[in-house]
């Protein structure tokens, strides 16, 4: 199941409100923000699990793609300029 | 837009810069034997004129000296608004974008439209304007509206080889890019092409 990063009435960003342990049904709740990587769109996550898995390599990501080195290279600094933008 | 239809007019977002470039050397061999099998001159970087003359060191000279001048001049723009620009890909975007302008002067070879052409500069030449027929100016017309087309393709090409490279997203480079096209010309045609003549001599 997809987890949902933004609300879907005022599409402000979603925050963990409560966690529970499927084994004994503790729950704890407060108000936690989502860790970096799960703010992101999961196309995103995608993004950077291929190139996690392509060692980090653009070329082979394009290759795998089907798409040049530029226009990945391009898709990459989209994504670093929204994370950096994210993170300050 | 279709997927085929953006990949021609877009083929840097698709294809590897290994294929890119043997595409583009192709290009750039069959425009050098085309231009010298038909004694046709690049006096201007996007302006032909008929020399019937021109040897094929002159022809394979024209057109490494006109792909290295845009090439330079656009890879320094490209560098300058993202440094990470890599220069095979503005060399293979200046290569490829002369595919439609290659075929113009091929089309332009055909001997009816030639016979047409030849008609009109001898009635410019003896001021006989009048003494055209109707065809003639018809043919003349079409072919005119065709080397058009011809020239927006190949630059609606460089632009999208030089966006895809650069990853353009302001408007100034866009005008930056247009300026250095003017600039290039203006290089080319004022300053390399009669230093070419002089050479080539």
């Amino acid at each position: 199941m997809k987890l949902p990063i933004h609300c879907p009435s005022c599409k402000s960003p979603l925050k963990v409100s409560q966690l529970k342990c499927e084994a004994c049904s503790t729950q704890v709740s407060g108000l936690y923000e989502l860790p970096l990587y799960l703010k992101l769109s999961q196309e995103e996550q995608g993004f950077i699990m291929e190139f996690f898995l392509a060692s980090g390599s653009i070329k082979e990501m394009a290759r795998q793609a089907g798409t040049s080195y530029p226009t990945m290279r391009n898709k990459m600094d989209d994504m670093i300029e929204k994370i950096k933008k994210m993170t300050s | 837009m279709s997927k085929n239809w953006k990949t021609v007019f877009n083929p840097f977002e698709r294809y590897s810069e290994k294929s890119l470039a043997v595409a583009g050397i192709i290009t750039l061999l069959l425009s050098i034997i085309l231009f010298w099998w038909a004694g046709q001159t690049n006096d201007g970087i996007y302006h032909v004129s008929p020399k019937a003359d021109l040897s094929l060191v002159g022809a394979i000279t024209e057109a490494v000296v006109y792909t290295l001048l845009v090439c330079a001049l656009l890879s320094g723009l490209g560098k300058a608004i993202n440094p990470k620009t890599r220069i095979i890909d503005i060399l293979n975007a200046t290569m490829i974008h002369r595919i439609p302008l290659t075929l113009g002067i091929l089309i332009l070879q055909l001997p009816f439209i030639k016979a047409a052409m030849d008609k009109i500069l001898q009635a410019v030449k003896s001021n006989h304007l009048e003494s055209l027929s109707g065809t003639t100016i018809w043919i003349s017309t079409v072919v005119s509206l065709l080397m058009l087309v011809f020239f927006v393709c190949a630059i609606v090409l460089l632009l999208n080889g030089f966006r895809t490279a650069v990853h353009v997203r302001k408007a100034i480079h866009y005008v930056l890019f247009a300026a250095t096209l003017i600039i290039a010309e203006v290089i080319y045609r004022g300053l390399l092409y009669p230093n070419l003549l002089h050479f080539l001599k």
